[in-house]
């Protein structure tokens, strides 16, 4: 077991802090931005691929008359996630 | 190449670690506050039941002032629990339901000022309808926190608190023969056991804020271990 094997999606710092944000709950994408602490063009571009294989959805609303976009993880998101966890695991005990 | 991956997995481990610790500060926040909170109303309570106790011992001035010092005691510490409380990063849910409670403390204090000092010794209101239309009121606005944290949350305790303090609220609102007949019957052991009656709801409110801390403390750890149920050392939050 090596990295190589570590699904391209979790290759990311900021997908990961993304998915280990939503772990918690739902969030806005500002509370996102401020958790990830990425620019607004980058944070798009990674939830736009989050969402495209389903491990996030969300869910647009106007709150003020603002538009504010919520986001929260799937049921494939939680899984594939905690199989990285996992992963992560194995890799570690196999360097021990 | 052993020491790249190595280094790659550990500083994922940490992002995770550090992003899940900072989003559920939250909560944990929340929990605080309610110990916190708990704490300060059963201090408060029983100042309160004591110098009732020594009232008839006390020169009268002395148990005004000591009242006093109460409510000055109760409000300096609300006001420093909830100073420290919108000074944490608090994000979502927590930030909300933190507002709420301030709305419905601020609410209790004004009540309890306005039936306890303005309406007796200013407009001379002694009529016990007050009474019990305050108690009520008090006990149905704490009903409302409590529906608010369980619908916002997944603490279904936090509904079924909602229905008890609704019950108290009705209770002291609705004619029944144990408040409706306080101001009216002299008998000193009927009188004897409405106090009872009402010293043991008003613990209740204390009791209720370290229960729902202690839970919610409790809950963030089961949330963290049912979401990842890992055996690592280094991952565990």
């Amino acid at each position: 077991m090596n990295f190589n094997s570590i699904p391209e999606i979790f290759q990311s710092r900021v997908r990961l802090a993304i998915i280990s944000a939503l772990l918690t709950g739902d969030k806005t994408f500002s509370q996102i931005k401020g958790i990830t602490h990425a620019a607004d063009g980058s944070l798009s571009m990674h939830l736009v691929k989050l969402e495209e294989i389903k491990f996030v959805s969300s869910k647009k609303e106007f709150v003020a008359k603002k538009p504010r976009s919520t986001y929260s993880l799937t049921q494939t998101g939680k899984t594939e996630f905690k199989k990285y966890v996992e992963l992560l695991e194995q890799i570690l005990e196999g360097l021990k | 190449m052993k020491k790249d991956t190595v280094e790659r997995v550990e500083r994922d481990i940490q992002l995770i670690k550090e992003v899940i610790e900072n989003t559920t500060k939250s909560i944990s926040e929340l929990s605080k506050t309610f110990i916190l909170l708990g704490f300060l109303l059963l201090g408060a309570g029983i100042i309160n039941s004591l110098s009732h106790l020594f009232v008839a011992i006390i020169p009268e001035t002395l148990f005004f002032a000591s009242a006093l010092v109460f409510v000055l005691f109760v409000i300096a510490g609300m006001c420093l629990i909830f100073y420290k409380a919108y000074k944490t990063p608090m994000m979502g849910v927590g930030k909300q339901l933190i507002r709420i409670w301030i709305c419905i403390i601020i609410f209790q204090i004004i009540s309890s000022i306005l039936n306890n000092a303005i309406l007796p010794n200013i407009f001379n209101m002694h009529n016990p309808d007050n009474w019990h239309v305050s108690t009520s009121l008090h006990y149905l606005a704490y009903a409302v926190g409590f529906l608010c944290m369980g619908v916002f949350t997944d603490f279904k305790i936090s509904n079924l608190l909602a229905l008890l303090y609704v019950v108290i609220g009705l209770f002291y609102i609705l004619p029944n023969p144990l408040t409706s007949m306080k101001f009216l019957n002299t008998n000193p052991s009927f009188f004897r056991l409405t106090e009872i009656i009402d010293y043991g709801v008003s613990l209740l409110i204390p009791i209720t804020f370290l229960m729902i801390g202690y839970y919610l403390k409790i809950e963030r750890c089961k949330v963290s271990k049912r979401e990842f149920q890992l055996n690592s050392r280094d991952i565990s939050i």
